[in-house]
């Protein structure tokens, strides 16, 4: 017959543990760093191949749209010189087309008054010269 | 159980490889104890599971707030990690069937001391097994267990009676030789 003692004795007297057991946790802990590492390692290279990517695409596009601008000023520039800026059709109201019309022939009616003191001037003159 | 010197396991914190193999070899042979009888003698699990635990040290020691003592955050661990062993292990309980077979089968009336141990430990749940290894063989307080269990002290004093008297019942009934009876008919 066992005795009670005998149980609690035995359950005390457990086998020494491995001596090779922290070489093999050592290196599950080192197999982890290095996954560890290199996933990170990974992520930062994801990172920056993305940032290259991005800031390559905006360099592109920002030489485009830099080159757009300038093509739009060059073009401006170049009806300024040839005065396409000015040909531009311009359309009157009623009211400006009446006013203009007035300025108009008041215009001509100065003009034609002017012509007529001109001539009657020249008249003199001829005449003077004659007589 | 007195505790390693704060110094080192701070330094152990601070990634220390030295220090930390001096916080290893300190606990382990507890931890190892502790998980050895757990796991009901099974060598290879036990080596797997404090494996395990020392790495889930090693990863949390820097947050280890010192409030409460490192062997209490240590065992804290050690009980997460070998009851969620078992419960992912469902081939440890089928083992212990085999294991038990092979006792029964030899008709005998008289066991050594191991198959002993390996009978009266079968006998109780994980945390009956935690409970009574750590309390009998590693001697930790009711209050630091209770820390680490999670339950009320004076509820895991009943509970560890309660094992000792079922245990002390065994024996006095002389169980083991009533079942080798029952097992050779």
């Amino acid at each position: 017959m066992h005795h009670e003692q005998d149980f609690y004795t035995e359950l005390s007297a457990v086998p020494a543990m491995p001596d090779s057991l922290y070489q093999k946790f050592a290196g599950k802990i080192r197999r982890r760093e290095i996954v560890r590492r290199s996933l990170w390692l990974l992520a930062a290279c994801i990172v920056v191949a993305a940032g290259v990517f991005n800031y390559h695409q905006f360099t592109v596009s920002r030489a485009n749209e830099a080159q757009a601008e300038a093509s739009e000023h060059l073009q401006n520039i170049g009806d300024y010189f040839t005065a396409l800026d000015v040909r531009e059709p311009y359309t009157m109201t009623s009211d400006e087309t009446e006013d203009t019309t007035d300025n108009l022939i008041d215009i001509t009616d100065y003009f034609n008054e002017s012509l007529i003191t001109q001539d009657m001037e020249m008249y003199a003159i001829v005449s003077a010269d004659f007589l | 159980m007195q505790e390693l010197d704060d110094i080192t396991i701070k330094s152990a914190a601070r990634g220390n490889k030295k220090s930390f193999r001096a916080v290893y070899d300190y606990y382990s042979p507890f931890v190892w104890k502790l998980a050895y009888r757990t796991l009901k003698g099974d060598r290879e699990a036990g080596e797997q599971v404090v494996q395990d635990i020392f790495i889930k040290v090693y990863n949390h020691l820097k947050g280890f707030k010192f409030s409460a003592s490192f062997s209490t955050w240590l065992y804290r661990i050690a009980y997460n990690e070998l009851l969620s062993f078992l419960n992912k292990r469902k081939k440890i309980s089928a083992r212990d069937v085999a294991y038990d077979d092979s006792i029964g089968g030899d008709e005998k009336n008289t066991y050594d001391n191991k198959e002993l141990v390996a009978m009266v430990l079968n006998r109780l749940t994980p945390k009956e097994r935690f409970l009574l290894v750590a309390r009998e063989v590693n001697d930790i307080p009711f209050e630091d267990l209770a820390t680490v269990t999670g339950d009320n002290s004076g509820a895991l004093r009943t509970q560890v009676h309660r094992i000792k008297e079922s245990i002390k019942t065994q024996f006095a009934d002389n169980v083991w030789v009533e079942r080798s009876v029952i097992h050779a008919s």
